[in-house]
């Protein structure tokens, strides 16, 4: 096993080994060069313990400096963590097949036997005040009526959209699938065949036999965060090497075809989507990364009963199976938000906010009970936000608690509005379009909060690497290149239908 | 020997295909004009078969339509009615086309040979009406869920293909439809130059709008409580023949008149066809009959009833074959009715008179799949008036004239027997 670890670890990580073997085995070998010289001194130790230090001093004193420094230096290079990289990511651009038309969704509702004219109403009822546009996508067994969905057809959507996504990917940035990639990160909540989203990738892309290859199933909107993590501390153990994270939603198997209204919630607002990122810890990558990935958070509240049965998936009284959405959820995404903030807080605003917060907190509690809380200025350790676009309701509600503009939600609500809810991929939606609007320049910092079944708030820091000219963003063809001309749109509390 | 009963069509499924970009804001309200309110009993259904064609994906029947449907968005539409006035419109909302899919369990030359010849009942083979969708248009409030436009793919045993369609004849006139289904054909085959948008017909809808001559074309009649269909009096049935060169030689011939030589195979069978009614139809002779010719519509895309439409009235008296066909090619003029467009009152063009529709000009047969053209291809117009209704078109490549006729089921009857006697043989 150790020979296969030095050997994956590759020559990069050799010349560190190297100088470990012989910090350890120098100590002893110094050690008996003291004894071996002074030894008749060390007899005397008792006596003249002072001089023979002095001795020791004087002459070991520039030799120990040098040494002791360069051990220094050699541990603190060697065990603090790697900077990872983001080297370019893509994300799925649904073809006009798929398109949904709000007019359509309400007539397939209408036309759809098993819905009772209370459910037809209901999914218009929140169609018209979801956000949402013209132009969001289903896949094409969605389209039927009522829906016919196959695991045939839950497998070809996941191939549309993924290899759609990974092929994009390789072409921006040059990358062969087959050669550089070494870890490859898939999460998709609902679909999760044998053989898994992950070996399907390495078949389609003929990657190499030892990729190391992981698949999330089952954690919710929030799992592209938990990938980035998840290939982000892969890339510490594994030098050199590139990480290919899928984060997508396949909507083909989960169509809920009952009359719970809470369970009728994700068929208004789910939405095909995907994204593929590379990540990467090679220096040579550094300079044309887009953004170095600062930190990751994540909170899960889910020792908590409220917070673990709010996106519950379950089988109605007719045994349709659906993911049901309790009244709750805002409360408690709420409260996942705060306690992520409280650790994320920390990491990275300005010393001024956190002392402010400190002091209205001691206020509070000593003091004052009544004085209000003190919400810290995230505006002031990010220029920009990406808030997950679970529903129109949802970026409300951040908006409100972190005191944000309209201007620093508009990516989200453009996102919602243009590609619906893609779950774990709508993030990446999101800061296309703030690229696409060429509003990123380097060092500009980035939040991503991710929101998802648990109840888990997951949060990303990201700080952007390089400049990036508009035209070029637009003209890679990235989701938003033929319709962010017509952003931002202003979206009616009301859609007259 | 396959008989009738052993003919299942199944498998259907449902789905909508809809404009591959989103219809403007400015575009959302398509007006209906008078005479396309008056059309809106009537309904093209057309039929095409294909033999040896290999089995593909829906999805790639399915894709032109996307793109098609940004030209013709208003096809997608629905159909909607003024708050106000009470008028239906169409709004162009994107709601799209339904798309029927079907499998057949035998053979297509089986299939032809129960259903494709003869006397076809209306009502109950509701004109293969397994290979076309049955669908009308529901009245208010239900009108929001209607197509305007249903496309049937049907897959036979053995390689063969049939694409019906159903297409409200409030949309457009026959020409309209024929245009959109050959430019449907084209784009399946890989040419990606579509057609330049649906312009403003502002300019056109004045024509419609002129009050009428003197006879009256139009026609009240018992309609359906819940849809925008006719309720006729008597049963209807349909019935296609072809008319070869020779045949029409025959007809020239057998009348002597040296005139009809200068005439067209239009004018001669439908002279013929008038003079035969004038003998089956004892208690009330046609003396009036409907003229319908496409106009040359130099703007493709536009859906709009702009068929011109002229009466021929015979003279008291006997009027041989000859004397019909002149009366026929000396009509003109445009009497277009005098139709407000009240919703209360239902009237239809197509079986007010015997109706004649020439498709002149126009090719009827043009769609193309896979680079064949259809082996059969038939259009009818279901909800046709008592009166009747004739349909006469050109098989491209001189291939002769089809003709399609709509009448009473006893009346067809009779009138089979003299077209059999004259055409088939």
């Amino acid at each position: 096993m150790s020979r296969n670890t030095c050997r994956a670890a590759g020559g990069g990580g050799g010349w560190k080994h190297f100088l470990r073997f012989l910090f350890i085995v120098s100590i002893p070998m110094v050690l008996m060069m003291i004894l071996v010289e002074k030894e008749d001194e060390i007899l005397e130790f008792g006596f003249s313990g002072f001089q023979y230090l002095n001795r020791i001093h004087f002459f070991f004193c520039p030799c120990a400096v040098v040494y002791f420094t360069a051990l220094t230096a050699l541990v603190y290079f060697t065990s603090r963590p790697r900077p990872i990289f983001l080297l370019d990511y893509a994300c799925f651009k649904p073809p006009f097949t798929c398109r949904v038309p709000f007019s359509t969704f309400m007539e397939h509702s209408r036309l759809i036997a098993n819905f009772d004219g209370k459910s037809a109403d209901f999914q218009i009822k929140i169609l018209e005040r979801s956000g949402l546009g013209e132009e969001t996508c289903l896949p094409p067994a969605n389209h039927y009526i009522p829906p016919n969905p196959t695991l045939e057809s839950a497998r070809a959507e996941a191939e549309m959209v993924i290899f759609s996504a990974i092929d994009d990917l390789a072409k921006r940035t040059g990358l062969r699938p087959d050669k550089n990639v070494d870890i490859l990160v898939v999460n998709c909540s609902l679909f999760s065949p044998t053989p898994s989203l992950s070996s399907m990738i390495v078949q389609r892309y003929k990657m190499k036999s030892n990729v190391r290859s992981f698949n999330l199933s089952g954690m919710g909107c929030s799992a592209g965060l938990l990938s980035i993590n998840l290939a982000r501390d892969l890339l510490q153990v594994y030098p050199n090497s590139n990480a290919l994270v899928v984060s997508t939603e396949i909507i083909t198997p989960n169509w809920y075809g009952g009359n719970q209204r809470a369970m009728l919630l994700p068929n208004c607002l789910f939405r095909m989507g995907g994204a593929a990122v590379v990540l990467s810890n090679r220096r040579s990558e550094s300079r044309r990364s887009k953004y170095r990935l600062v930190h990751v958070v994540r909170t899960h509240k889910g020792s908590e009963d409220r917070a673990y049965h709010c996106v519950n998936q379950e089988e109605d009284s007719q045994g349709y199976t659906g993911i049901s959405l309790s009244k709750d959820l805002m409360a408690i995404a709420g409260q996942a938000l705060k306690a992520n903030i409280t650790t994320i807080g920390p990491l990275v605003l300005p010393a001024s906010e956190q002392l402010l917060f400190l002091f209205t907190l001691i206020g509070r509690k000593i003091l004052n009970k009544r004085m209000k809380p003190y919400i810290p200025d995230f505006k002031k350790a990010f220029e920009h936000f990406c808030i997950h676009a679970g529903g129109r309701a949802v970026i409300d509600e951040l908006q409100k608690s972190l005191q944000l503009s309209a201007e620093h939600v508009e990516a989200s609500r453009m996102t919602l509005h243009r590609f619906g809810n893609t779950s774990s991929s709508s993030l990446w939606y999101e800061l296309a379009y703030i690229e696409a609007k060429g509003k990123i320049k380097a060092g500009d910092r980035v939040w991503q909060i991710g929101f998802g079944s648990g109840f888990k708030c997951n949060s990303a820091v990201w700080k952007c690497n390089r400049s990036m000219n508009t035209s070029d963003v637009v003209h890679q063809h990235g989701p938003w290149a033929d319709c962010v001309h017509r952003y931002p749109v202003q979206i009616p509390n009301i859609v007259k239908l | 020997m396959v008989f009738a009963s052993d003919v299942i069509i199944s498998d259907h499924k449902y789905s909508t295909v809809v404009p591959a970009a989103m219809t403007k804001e400015t575009s959302i309200v398509h007006e209906l004009t008078d005479m396309d309110l008056a059309m809106k009993h009537h309904y093209l259904c057309g039929l095409y078969y294909f033999r040896d064609i290999a089995h593909f994906e829906t999805m790639v029947l399915k894709e032109p339509m996307f793109r098609l449907l940004v030209t013709y968005f208003p096809v997608a539409g629905r159909i909607r009615v003024d708050d106000v006035t009470g008028r239906p419109y169409i709004k162009c909302n994107d709601s799209g086309i339904r798309i029927v899919e079907a499998r057949c369990n035998v053979s297509l030359e089986e299939w032809v040979l129960l259903h494709g010849t003869g006397v076809v009942d209306l009502e109950e083979e509701g004109f293969k009406h397994q290979l076309v969708p049955r669908h009308f248009i529901a009245r208010p409030p239900e009108h929001q869920l209607s197509p305007l436009l249903l496309v049937q793919f049907t897959w036979f045993e053995g390689g063969g293909f049939s694409l019906g369609l159903r297409w409200s004849h409030i949309l457009g006139d026959i020409s309209t439809a024929v245009g959109f289904i050959n430019h449907y054909g084209k784009l399946l085959a890989g040419n990606t130059i579509l057609v330049h948008k649906n312009n403003n017909k502002n300019d056109d809808i004045n024509t419609s709008n002129r009050k009428a001559e003197s006879t009256s074309v139009l026609k009240q009649v018992d309609t359906s409580e819940r849809y925008w269909a006719v309720v006729n009096k008597q049963k209807m049935a349909t019935m296609s023949f072809t008319v070869s060169k020779n045949h029409l030689s025959e007809i020239i011939g057998s009348t002597g008149t040296l005139q009809m030589q200068h005439q067209r195979a239009f004018e001669i069978i439908s002279a013929k066809i008038w003079h035969w009614m004038a003998g089956i139809r004892q208690d009330k002779e046609p003396t009036t009959i409907t003229i319908c010719r496409p106009t040359p519509t130099h703007n493709h895309g536009i859906t709009s009833n702009m068929q011109s439409i002229t009466t021929v009235r015979r003279l008291a008296g006997e009027m041989d074959v000859g004397e019909l066909a002149a009366a026929i090619t000396d009509a003109g003029g445009d009497a277009v009715a005098d139709y407000d467009g009240a919703p209360e009152t239902d009237v239809i063009l197509y079986g007010a008179n015997l109706t004649f529709v020439y498709m002149d000009g126009v090719e009827v047969d043009g769609l193309e799949i896979q680079g064949r053209k259809a082996v059969g291809v038939e259009y009818v117009i279901d909800g046709v008036g008592d009166d009747g209704f004739v349909l006469i078109w050109n098989i491209s490549g001189g291939g002769g004239t089809r003709v399609t006729v709509v009448l009473p089921k006893h009346q067809l009857g009779l009138l089979s027997q003299h077209i059999c006697a004259s055409f088939d043989h």
